[in-house]
């Protein structure tokens, strides 16, 4: 019996917004560029920490007896604490879920800046993170300034280099592609830079606008237009050309990794595995209980007020609550196994569900099969195709 | 209760045109007379149908008693029925006419005379009524009442003078209204003491009692106890129930002569009783059958399909069901090679049509897929008769045909004069032709021939909006007449789409052909493959489009909260895909056979 625990930590703090952001963040007055941190903000910080150290205290009962297999600060910008604040958080958590054999994977989301520079060894030293992932999305000036990004790319290569010179080993870049006024030779050209750079992972994500966004709102009343599909599909298939290439596997839709390198703490949303999130606007995977056979979703709160007025009070502030059935849970298991490389186990299904997914799904899957959006990589095991993987919602959409 | 008797019974109608305010007098009316408690009441408390409340018009005609205490002091009965005001439902308006001895003829003050105001005007008289005029919404800044009152003399040919000014929004003149009633509207005429005769004047179903008849006691009575025979169709059946509407349904021992009631007698096959039949006693029964109705003749024809096959069985149920209540549209089983199973609908007009589907779903529950509304052609084949034809699909080769000849109406158009020159833009845009032409005053009311297929889609609609509103309509079947018709059809990859075929003017062929191709495209989503949309006359392919092959789907990132997001996403999706139906192996949404209804929109 799987008994591992994933913990995400949200910090939602941003030096900015940007424009197209649809995660729990808000602006504030970070610590200036000589890292002098206003008083304010030092004590948002504090009671911040504080305060996910209070949800970890009421919540760490319905993981308990879990050991720790990651922790990832996701953000927002977790970068913007300080490393001593980070590892108060990475202690109790340890603490609560003493990590097996495993060294856990402890992952910080960096974004570029003089400030997350300078903090880089504190961060491995003392805050004991082992990964990081840097949010690049580009190396191209135009591109940032467009998105509202508060770096520039020679800042991103420069915290690429300082954290390579800080010890880390375990690097992750995010890019985003199919971007406003991207062309090819633009993605090629970060294409290039990154596979020079060499990070053991990349995530590659298609800029979305997200209806409650600045951009989103630019696209509903017309000011922005979405990117032409066929360039955006032609990048989808230029990307996967290019980093397995370079060798790197997309072992995940999104996500390309160096073998071996594969997130451990992103996995386990895929594999279905419990993850307690902290902190405003986290969402967790429990595991299942009485009456839950399936567990359930949760998310906090997206205010801050309101999150911390509950774990102040010593109360967990729910937000939403999604008891999973079994329906739901087949649904899943089938749609985020097809987005992953090693795709749908069909004996592992039955075994879980008492079901083979053919008995369900049966029509579906022959149908892709023939059609070609769907493969079998072994006996028993599906896979997306090429085809399928450009066409993924296609065929999960017959699985729900 | 104490009995009133007949002298002191006054059955009446409010009758208009759409939107002059019937229902808002009637609330006025029940209020007035305490029908209503203030706890009861809301806006149109007649109009209870969901879709009555949500469209804001009246469907079905509605029967309420009131009690009235008069200015000789007595207290009077009073019988109201509610009726719609839209011309696809005047059927309603005559059945309750049957049930009256006078009518209120409303009439807006702001709006004047419109085509419903005269048509149903006309329908009273012929049917005996007493017409009492009432000009309604006098505070409007924008009324005229005296205008309004001296076109009342002058095109309806009611004295000025008799014309009742009213507010229902403020309750002016509501009293006076109900003084009028009683005054000059006769109390029912019928024999107490001969053999009991009862017009079915509507029925409906109800699931807990079976079939319930409003009735209209013409002669003798009705008690609890008696049984009672069906003098056209011939069912015998024991009474269980009588009751009134005051509002609520109220149980009594009896109804007697002149009275309104709903009559419940175990009867639970829907089939078994006929709207317009005369109800009669099995023992001593009556030999004369009251008159019924006309057979209302359906003018608009489409064909309804469950989406989800399964349900075909479902559908047939509730048209039966529907039937009883709405006896005004027909319906037979058509089979279709991309919808699969249905029926093939008769309605009196499109808002009929399209209220009649929306019952269905709403009240069965159903998901249904609507062809293009059409009408009844008449073919002329170069052998043999002539027949009609009631779907495009009925019409043989062209080349087996001599001539297709189409229904044409004369339409009464009623419209302020500045708008007239809308008007007859669009008529003529319509194929049509122009009989007549007055002007009373500043409104001018003109007469044009026109093909009923041009009408029926929506020339409703593109008339209020041409005349802001102000434009009115009622019309009448005249004839066929040969026209130069001819087939269209599409195809998606190759595969003729049967649901979609249209029957259309020669030289609207083109330019329809490539609208619905346009339309089509907007809504048959991208799919694996490319899929080619031809628009065709016979073998002949008149307009194409493409849509292009599907690419990619979004691949957004899937952590934590993303994923039920996306599961509920792709739930959304695969739902959506269920209401498609499979041409060949291009899968096509509902909406695109709905964009095909819309066709000459834009
Ligand atoms: N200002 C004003 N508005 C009124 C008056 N009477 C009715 N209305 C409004 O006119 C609109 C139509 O009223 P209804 O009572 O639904 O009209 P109707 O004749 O029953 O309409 P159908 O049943 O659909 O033919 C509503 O918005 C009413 O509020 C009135 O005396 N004055
Ligand atoms: S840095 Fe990241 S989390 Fe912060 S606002 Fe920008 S996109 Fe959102
Ligand atoms: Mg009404």
């Amino acid at each position: 019996m799987e008994s591992s625990l994933g913990v995400y930590v949200h910090i939602p703090f941003c030096a900015r917004v940007c424009p197209y952001c649809d995660f729990a963040v808000e602006a504030v007055e970070a610590p200036g560029r000589r890292g002098a941190a206003s008083g304010d903000w030092r004590e948002t910080e504090d009671r911040y920490i504080e305060g996910l150290l209070a949800e970890l205290a009421l919540r760490a009962a319905t993981f308990s007896g879990r050991s720790l297999s990651s922790i990832y600060f996701g953000g927002g910008t977790p970068s913007l604490l300080r490393p001593e604040s980070l590892a108060r958080i990475r202690e109790a958590v340890m603490a609560a879920f003493p990590p097996g054999p495993a060294r856990p994977e402890i992952t910080l989301e960096v974004n570029p800046s003089t400030l997350e520079r300078e903090r880089l060894p504190g961060f491995r030293a003392e805050a004991g993170i082992n990964r990081l992932s840097v949010g690049v999305q580009s190396f191209d000036d135009s591109l940032l300034k467009a998105l509202g990004r508060a770096h520039g790319a020679d800042e991103s290569r420069r915290t690429l280099e300082a954290a390579r010179r800080a010890g880390f080993d375990d690097l992750s870049v995010d890019l985003l592609f199919a971007a406003l006024h991207q062309t090819p030779e633009m993605l090629e050209a970060d294409l290039d830079e990154a596979v020079a750079f060499g990070p053991e992972h990349i995530s590659s994500y298609e800029l979305v606008f997200e209806a409650r966004t600045p951009f989103g709102r630019a696209l509903a009343d017309g000011r922005f237009s979405p990117y032409p599909e066929e360039g955006s599909a032609s990048m989808v298939e230029r990307i996967e050309e290019r980093l397995v290439n370079a060798g790197y596997r997309r072992y995940e839709l999104t996500n390309y990794a160096r073998p071996g390198h594969e997130a451990v703490h992103n996995r386990r949303y895929w594999q279905r595995l419990p993850v307690l999130g902290l902190g405003v606007g986290a969402h967790s995977t429990d595991p299942s209980g009485p009456g839950r056979a399936y567990g359930a979703r949760h998310g906090n709160p997206r205010a801050r007020g309101a999150w911390l007025a509950g774990v102040e009070a010593g109360v967990w502030p729910i937000g939403e609550e999604e008891p999973l059935s079994r329906e739901d849970a087949m649904a899943e298991a089938c749609f985020l196994a097809l987005r992953c490389a090693e795709g749908l186990d069909e004996a592992g299904f039955a075994e879980e569900f008492g079901v083979a997914p053919r008995e369900p799904f049966g029509p579906a899957i022959d149908r892709f099969l023939g059609e070609g959006l769907l493969e079998e990589s072994g006996p028993g095991r599906l896979i997306l195709s090429r085809r399928g993987r450009m066409l993924a919602d296609t065929v999960c959409a017959e699985f729900v | 209760m104490s009995r009133i008797p007949t002298e002191r019974i006054r059955n009446f109608c409010i009758v208009a045109h759409i939107d002059h305010g019937k229902s808002t007098i009637a609330d006025r009316l029940l209020e007035a007379t305490g029908a209503l408690s203030e706890r009861d009441q809301q806006d149109q408390f007649l109009d209870n149908m969901e879709l009555e409340r949500e469209r804001g018009i009246t469907i079905k005609a509605q029967t309420v008693r009131l009690n009235f205490r008069a200015a000789d002091g007595e207290k009077y009965l009073l019988n109201l029925i509610d009726t719609p005001g839209h011309v696809d439902f005047s059927y309603e308006v005559s059945r309750a006419l049957s049930a009256c001895e006078g009518a209120l003829l409303v009439v807006d003050a702001a709006q004047g005379i419109e085509a419903q105001t005269l048509a149903n005007a006309y329908l009273a008289v012929d049917a005996n009524l007493e017409l009492i005029p009432v000009v309604n919404k006098i505070d409007l800044p924008s009324a005229d009442a005296d205008a309004v009152a001296q076109e009342i003399e002058d095109v309806v040919g009611l004295d000025a003078a008799d014309v009742l000014p009213v507010s229902a929004k403020q309750g002016t003149g509501i009293e006076a209204l109900l003084q009028a009633v009683v005054d000059r509207v006769p109390p029912p005429m019928g024999d107490s003491e001969a053999p009991t005769r009862a017009l079915i004047f509507d029925s409906w179903f109800d699931p807990y009692v079976g079939v319930i008849m409003l009735v209209r006691v013409v002669d003798g009575k009705l008690s609890r106890r008696d049984s009672i025979k069906l003098m056209i169709e011939g069912g015998e059946h024991a009474i269980t129930q009588l009751s009134v509407i005051d509002p609520s349904p109220r149980k009594v021992e009896e109804l007697r002569v002149g009275e309104v009631g709903m009559v419940v007698a175990g009867i639970k096959t829907l089939s078994d009783v006929r709207i317009g039949d005369t109800i009669t006693l099995r023992d001593n029964a009556a030999t004369e059958v009251l008159e019924g109705f006309q057979e209302v003749k359906s003018m608009v024809f489409a064909g309804l399909y469950p989406v989800e096959a399964e349900d075909y069985e479902d559908l047939k149920a509730a048209l039966e069901k529907l039937r009883l209540n709405d006896a005004s549209f027909d319906y037979e089983p058509e089979t279709s090679a991309a919808l699969g199973f249905g029926f093939r609908c008769g309605f009196l007009g499109f808002l009929h049509g399209e209220i009649i589907q929306e019952r269905l779903e709403r009240e069965y529950g159903l998901n249904l897929i609507t062809t293009a509304p059409t009408v009844r052609y008449r073919v002329v084949p170069k052998d043999g008769e002539s027949f009609e034809i009631e779907s495009p699909a009925s019409l043989p080769e062209a080349s087996d045909i001599s001539r297709i000849e189409e229904p044409v109406i004369h339409a009464n158009i009623h419209v302020p004069s500045n708008y007239l020159g809308a008007v007859i833009a669009l008529c003529q845009d319509r194929r049509g032709s122009q009989k007549d032409m007055q002007v009373h005053g500043s409104r001018v009311q003109v007469r044009y021939e026109l093909p009923l297929g041009e009408v029926v889609t929506d020339f409703h609609d593109k008339l209020k909006s041409a005349t802001r509103g102000y434009g009115s309509f009622d019309y009448e079947l005249v004839g066929f007449i040969p026209a130069d018709l001819v087939k269209l059809d599409v195809l998606v990859n190759g595969d003729p789409v049967d649901a979609l075929s249209l029957i259309v003017h020669k030289d609207a062929a083109q330019s329809r052909g490539s609208e619905l191709a346009r339309k089509l495209k907007e809504f048959i989503p991208r799919q694996q493959f490319p899929v080619a949309i031809q628009a065709a006359v016979g073998s002949r392919v008149i307009a194409r489009t493409t849509v292009r092959a599907l690419r990619k789907n979004v691949l957004a990132k899937c952590y934590g909260g993303d994923i039920s997001r996306k599961r509920k996403l792709l739930e959304k999706q695969k739902a959506g895909k269920k209401r498609m139906k499979m041409v060949g192996s291009v899968e096509i949404p509902q909406e695109a056979f709905l964009a095909a209804l819309k066709l000459g929109d834009e």
